[in-house]
């Protein structure tokens, strides 16, 4: 695994997980992803059934493509304005990441989690903190359901998250959260 | 963190530089047509789908190659005029029309200020519209003048 620098300010800085598998990194990749419509198309045609819902109201697999699109354009015009350092609706990555599990007193606060903008928004971006204002994305996905562990492509996420974790400890960097 | 840990951190992290941002810019500055692209995009993926074509039958239609189509599906693609009527012939489709219900006049400059070239045309006319998709969201995609 590679450790990939997006942006480095005096005091945020993002990073990003590179796998061997993929000649991307993953910041990288998701936001092509999410731009990608032949890959958004092919993802809500085979999770279809996970809009037909009473909480995304039972949507298209062509709305939930636009709002993607749109949500991904407004996620990243947000991180542009950080890296610039322009007035935006989060004025720090520390606003913008999130404690991965809402509640809990056992979890420490490594894990993060990014969303999208709109509300009821799909997006996710994962990271471990660093420190105050330095997170290391580990990778994101379109989550559909309610627990990560629900479906194969959130649930890699989580392996993610912990396999990031333990290459960090084992090059000997500690975080403090 | 540490001065320790930041020390190990920066020599951790690879002198690899990320395209991210630059690929960001190139996102906002193309908003507009890249939009376009996508609704292309989408509405011949969800063709292809329905009729069960392949995207390899569908690229022999065409006339390009798989590459070709490839790009094109991603909404990405700067298509011309005459990629987009080819699309149209090879599936039997209407990707783009001609608004007919909107004039073409702007209302805040007459044909006298044409003749007389003295007064500037401050807004544009809708020339073009994407056909809908689907009747129960996202309709029409016009920019009104």
């Amino acid at each position: 695994m590679k450790i990939i620098s997006i942006f480095e300010n005096d005091d945020q800085a993002l990073f990003s997980c590179k796998y061997e598998e993929k000649d991307m990194n993953e910041f990288e990749w998701l936001f092509d992803c999410w731009n990608n419509i032949q890959y958004l198309e092919d993802f809500f045609n085979e999770n279809e059934m996970d809009l037909k819902s009473d909480f995304y109201n039972y949507i298209s697999v062509e709305t939930a493509v636009y709002q993607t699109l749109k949500d991904a354009q407004n996620l990243e015009d947000e991180i542009r304005n950080i890296v610039y350092e322009r007035k935006s609706k989060f004025p720090s990555l520390d606003r913008l990441f999130k404690n991965l599990y809402d509640s809990s007193i056992e979890e420490k606060y490594d894990k993060q989690k990014c969303y999208g903008i709109i509300d009821r928004s799909w997006l996710r971006v994962y990271a471990i903190k660093l420190e105050s204002g330095k997170f290391l994305v580990t990778g994101g996905a379109i989550k559909l359901t309610k627990s990560m562990n629900n479906r194969i492509h959130t649930k890699r996420e989580l392996k993610k998250l912990d396999n990031c974790l333990k290459y960090l400890k084992e090059n000997n960097i500690h975080l403090e959260n | 963190m540490k001065k320790e840990s930041k020390n190990k951190l920066k020599n951790l992290v690879s002198p690899e530089k990320s395209n991210w941002l630059e690929k960001a810019e190139f996102r906002n500055d193309n908003e507009e047509w890249l939009q376009k692209s996508s609704f292309i995009a989408l509405k011949i993926l969800r063709f292809i789908r329905k009729s069960k074509i392949s995207q390899k039958e569908f690229a022999r239609n065409l006339g390009v190659s798989p590459q070709q189509v490839n790009k094109i599906l991603k909404g990405n693609e700067n298509l011309t005029l005459k990629t987009i009527c080819q699309i149209e012939s090879a599936l039997g489709i209407e990707l783009i029309s001609i608004a007919t219900n909107e004039s073409f006049t702007n209302p805040k400059v007459n044909s006298d200020d044409f003749i007389n070239g003295s007064k500037e045309i401050s807004s544009r006319s809708v020339l073009f519209e994407l056909t809908p998709i689907e009747h129960n969201s996202c309709k029409t995609y016009k920019k009104t003048a």
